[in-house]
């Protein structure tokens, strides 16, 4: 007999707190021990042989923020080649001839409500009463077109962002959630082949693991045939994510390049941190692209209605508190969206100066930088700040493009073309007759 | 108490009112009488813009329309026979579950049952409250009372991904299992099994040299029958003792059960709940629960756990059957430590206490306020609703009225009152404590960086205490408030709400409740002046059985708490944790059954507890297969 009498005596504790302080490496989780930590080189990009030809892999990546913006110092002066960034997007000067900043762009019919931006921004659907979308985002649309060649079809790198996810959908009210400790997306990108010189550890973990999800999917194919149709519905979401492990399992076998030294230490749930936590981020990102870990990516930076206190800025009150209080918090919000615009430069010179092809990583990466909310005042999602940086393939950059009320499906739908997906509309179609003409070459 | 519904044999007084443009009758004082109960939803009608009288949308459970006058009363049992309310004498008692259940209209509605007043003022049900449900998984607290119980280990939460919630509550029901949430339970599940190892001495029962196969699978079969809530099929037994015999080739006898730990955590068997039911003779449209599955229910809703070996052998030993069956196993478990815990979990969720761990405040202005503070502010409310729990002050009057405070070492200084042993009261000076709503952790969390927030506070009321659920501010509404000038007032300044239509609608039932709790600062410290300026905390609740006038903190929470509005809030928010789901319909019968014990008990959380585990709600579903999950 076993000694299993499970009336569980954990002990009072605040274990909550404990635990959100503890969020730092956990590499040790899969490698049983301390030796994999101590084993990490510093990164050097050792390309995989896709990445370094001259067709490199095209990628995408969104970067999100909340609460609207400053819009007098967010749109450039000027019109077309000739123009002048503002302060918050000044720090992305190094960059200007790669930029494509899209004005007069709108949610269109504009969603209920206040705080629904999120649901609609990348799935252009009308989001029911819990602000959730009602259809695939874009980025789940992409990851299924262009993401099956890679490790993961998609991955999403937070800040202090919603954890359950109100921006990236599978499907209608299927959120797919974005990881907020840099440490666990690395353990979860790279662990697979980051046992350092162990590589009998390595390959036993592999097994294991491949040993473990073949007998999951065998109980879930169990579990399944007992359901009521919409219980297996439920079900079979999870036998795909069940699929994707697997998936990134073998694909971390034929990759040969080398994870990132990331700094450990760092609170990733005190949101204080968010200036260190960009950079690792950020560091992160350029090496899962190396690597071609993912071709879609989403950096949600908090979430909506967030209030974080951006001290590092200079600001004394939460952000969506000042965002309702325009003018007195014009400053304060304007330096939160300067240093924003500056952790995106720090991440576009990363790819910038990682060669790949002839060029640069940066000649085959479109960043599109969004909020669901033009002024946060009023909850406007008329004239939505839109910046790109990159996607030179497709888009004739280097321009600041202004339409007349053009329905924000169409923007969506000229990022899927510029991603190679062959596409008319993008949600509703009504309002996603596409592409947004003149933006592209 | 006013304005509860009183049962008692006398003259009906109906009130003719509006709810969100449906007219509805309410009930005020009864007599012999038969209740339609179909259309009650409690919290489910939004207020629209605002417009006009509040809605409320907390229907009394035990109202409705009264609809037929001359039906019997006495001898509805309900399908086990047994009295609908726990020690009340019903007349129904002893009765044959003869009483035919209710078929649902069309075949496939909801079931709506009708509550029934008997002449001695007891209610039952004409029909069976069950609602139709679907899958859920364990939260992270689920989770980690389970792995604990199950392995003796603690694990890092954060590696898991985050609850998704009904209400304010931690379910993940109806959600399907992203790639990162799969990911998450790959992490914890090897974490776990790493730990397990370094403690196998105390779950194997052979020493070293016997570390056989043959001692490893009754650890496996103990454990697997634990963790999935059933034996083990022989096909699994087969293939867990492959598995393990696969491992123990490779490395041995520990890293056979490693990987076998590993699988059983990322099985589904361990990770849903769902909700199986078998026919009961006499009943149509409902059947009753498993054994298994209210022993799951119980252990979530008393433990937030997975059950133990004497609630699994209770439930497959069909003790669980009945009311009593039911509520012998609950008692015990409410003597376990585990159960403080599970109800810690369920006020901080309701109050949002959890937040106050994100909340940031202005250095200059709060200086003494970091993690550490906000974590020990955090632990004064978890000690107070430990102490109402163990000290059997556990009374919906006690959480909104107590003057106790928890200041350990930590809060002395904040509260400048002498250093206090670690969950020891102290009784603060009732103008500055009023109940729950009134501790620091609740007025931080419902507050900005700087300042309070009148607002939250007064949407907190409406919200979470009333469940009178607000709408979204009006797309493109400038929601920006003129700046305040140093000579204005708080109060001053919110002024500008009532200026526009647009803003007045709804903010007329909000910012009045804030006004009340100006004493307490954006770290919810005392205070008797707000810049210098005197503090007005006078205002007015509307849309509740106890409207009228208030002067501030004390006087509004009373308001709440002897409203209808109020106790109904109470009783859908524990129903709500109970259940892990939303009210249905179907409930409203369950519900009234649940009120009436609790009011019955002069509102004992244990009493409401107990009849929440007996109710039909709690022990019946209705079988109906779902066609959409937009069914629910």
């Amino acid at each position: 007999m076993s000694k299993i009498t499970a009336t569980s005596k954990r002990a009072p504790s605040n274990r909550a707190i404990m635990s959100k302080r503890t969020g730092l490496l956990t590499r040790r989780n899969l490698l049983g021990g301390g030796a994999a930590a101590a084993a990490l080189a510093p990164f050097v990009p050792v390309l995989s042989a896709d990445a370094q030809s001259a067709d490199a892999p095209k990628r995408i990546l969104f970067y999100v923020f909340h609460n609207g913006t400053i819009m007098d110092e967010y749109w450039p002066t000027g019109m077309g080649r000739d123009f002048e960034l503002k302060r918050i997007l000044a720090p992305l000067e190094p960059f200007k001839e790669r930029m494509t900043i899209v004005g007069g762009v709108d949610m269109d019919p504009a969603p209920g409500g206040a705080h629904t931006g999120q649901g609609m921004l990348l799935t252009n659907t009308e989001p029911n009463s819990g602000r959730i979308g009602q259809g695939i985002s874009v980025d789940q649309y992409l990851a299924a077109e262009i993401g099956q060649e890679s490790a993961f079809p998609s991955l999403h790198v937070g800040n202090h962002s919603h954890r359950t996810g109100e921006l990236w959908l599978r499907r209608a009210n299927d959120p797919f959630p974005a990881e907020n400790s840099p440490y666990r997306t690395f353990d979860r990108v790279f662990a697979d082949f980051s046992a350092g010189g162990d590589t009998s550890a390595l390959e036993s973990l592999r097994a294991r693991r491949q040993s473990v999800i073949d007998r999951v999917s065998t109980d879930l194919d169990r579990f399944r045939g007992a359901l009521g149709s919409v219980d297996q519905e439920l079900v079979d979401r999870h036998l795909t994510s069940v699929r994707e492990l697997e998936r990134a399992l073998e694909a971390s076998t034929a990759v040969t390049c080398a994870p990132p030294d990331l700094q450990g230490g760092v609170d990733t749930g005190d949101t204080s941190t968010m200036p260190e936590i960009s950079v690792l981020n950020n560091q992160l990102m350029q090496a899962i692209f190396s690597c071609d870990m993912t071709r879609v990516v989403g950096m949600p930076v908090t979430r909506p209605v967030a209030n974080v206190v951006f001290r590092w800025t200079g600001s004394t009150e939460g952000h969506h508190n000042m965002s309702h209080e325009s003018p007195s918090t014009d400053e304060p919000l304007t330096e939160i969206g300067s240093w924003l615009s500056g952790e995106i430069a720090d991440l576009l010179a990363r790819f910038e100066a990682t060669p790949e092809g002839g060029g640069s990583m940066l000649d085959n990466t479109l960043l599109v930088f969004l909020n669901p909310l033009s002024n946060g005042d009023n909850h406007s999602k008329r004239d939505l700040p839109i910046t790109m940086v990159g996607g030179q393939w497709h888009f004739d950059t280097g321009r600041y493009v202004r339409y007349q009320n053009e329905p924000h499906g169409k923007f969506l739908v000229s990022l899927c073309q510029a991603m190679g997906v062959d596409t008319d509309t993008f949600g509703e179609a009504d309002t996603s007759r596409g592409p947004l003409t003149g933006l592209a070459l | 108490m006013t304005a509860k519904l009183k049962l008692e044999v006398g003259c009906a007084e109906v009130r003719e009112g509006s709810s969100g443009g449906r007219t509805t009758t309410h009930l005020r004082d009864l007599g012999l009488g038969r209740l339609s109960l179909g259309f009650l939803t409690l919290g489910s009608l939004t207020l629209g813009a605002c417009s006009g009288e509040l809605a409320s949308t907390a229907e009394p459970a035990g109202s409705g329309t009264i609809s037929d006058g001359t039906t019997p009363v006495a001898g509805v049992p309900t399908p086990d026979g047994v009295p609908a309310v726990p020690g009340v004498p019903t007349s129904g008692t002893g009765l044959p579950p003869a009483t035919p259940g209710v078929t649902p209209a069309g075949g496939s509605g909801p079931v709506e049952g009708e509550v029934v007043v008997g002449p001695d003022g007891t209610v039952s049900c004409t029909a069976t409250s069950a609602s139709k449900t679907t899958l859920r998984r364990l939260t992270i607290n689920e989770y980690a009372n389970a792995v604990q119980a199950l392995l003796g280990v603690e694990i890092d939460e954060t590696l898991l991904a985050a609850d998704t919630t009904t209400g304010p509550f931690a379910t993940n029901r109806a959600t399907g299992v992203s790639l990162p949430a799969a990911q998450g339970y790959q992490g914890a599940a090897e974490s776990v099994a790493e730990a397990a190892l370094g403690r196998l001495d105390q779950l194997v029962s052979c020493d070293g040299g016997d570390r056989n196969a043959e001692c490893a699978m009754d650890f496996i079969q103990d454990f697997a029958h634990l963790a999935y809530r059933r034996a083990l099929s022989a096909d699994e037994t087969a293939e867990l003792d492959a598995a393990y015999r696969a491992g123990e080739d490779e490395q041995g006898f520990a890293y056979g059960l490693r990987g076998v730990i590993e699988h059983v955590l990322q099985s589904p068997f361990f990770l849903y709940q769902v909700e199986r039911s078998e026919p009961v003779a006499g009943l149509t449209g409902v059947e009753r629960l498993t054994g298994v599955s209210t022993a799951e229910k119980l252990a979530s809703f008393l433990w937030e756990s997975i059950p133990d070996r004497t609630l699994l052998d209770a439930a497959e030993q069909g003790e669980l059957a009945t009311p009593a069956g039911v509520r012998l196993q609950a008692e015990r478990m409410l003597n376990e430590p585990l159960a403080a815990e599970a109800f810690v979990s369920f006020f901080g969720q309701w109050f949002g206490v959890e937040e106050i761990e994100l909340a940031q405040k202005d250095p200059n202005l709060f200086p003494g306020f970091d993690r550490e503070l906000a974590g020990a502010m955090r632990q004064e409310t978890e000690s107070f609703v430990r102490w109402m729990f163990e000290s059997n002050n556990f009374t919906l009057r006690e959480l909104f009225t107590s003057n106790k405070a928890f200041p350990g070492e930590a809060l002395a200084d904040f509260y400048g009152v002498d250093e206090a042993a670690p969950g020891d009261p102290v009784d603060l000076d009732s103008s500055r404590r009023y109940g729950m709503v009134t501790h620091p952790s609740v007025m931080a969390t419902h507050s900005h960086a700087t300042k309070t927030s009148i607002v939250g506070r007064g949407a907190f009321i409406r919200e979470k205490l009333l469940c009178q659920p607000l709408p979204d501010p009006p797309a493109d509404v400038d929601t920006s408030l003129p700046e305040r000038d140093e000579t204005q007032s708080a109060r001053e300044q919110l002024a500008a709400h009532r200026e526009q239509a647009a803003c007045f609608g709804c903010h007329s039932l909000i910012d009045d409740l804030g006004f009340a709790f100006e004493n307490f600062d954006a770290v919810g410290a005392y205070r008797t002046t707000d810049n210098g300026m005197p503090i007005d905390t006078s205002g007015e609740l509307s849309g509740t059985t106890t409207a009228g006038a208030f002067s501030g903190a004390d006087e509004l929470i009373e308001q709440v708490i002897t409203s209808q509005e109020g106790v109904d809030c109470a009783v859908a928010q524990w129903m709500r944790f109970a259940q892990r789901r939303m009210e249905t319909p179907s409930d409203a019968c369950s519900r009234a059954i649940v009120s009436q014990a609790f009011e019955a008990a002069n509102f004992d959380f244990r009493a409401l507890i107990l009849a929440t585990v007996e109710s039909d709600s709690f022990r019946y579903r209705d079988p109906t297969p779902l066609t959409s999950l937009e069914q629910l």
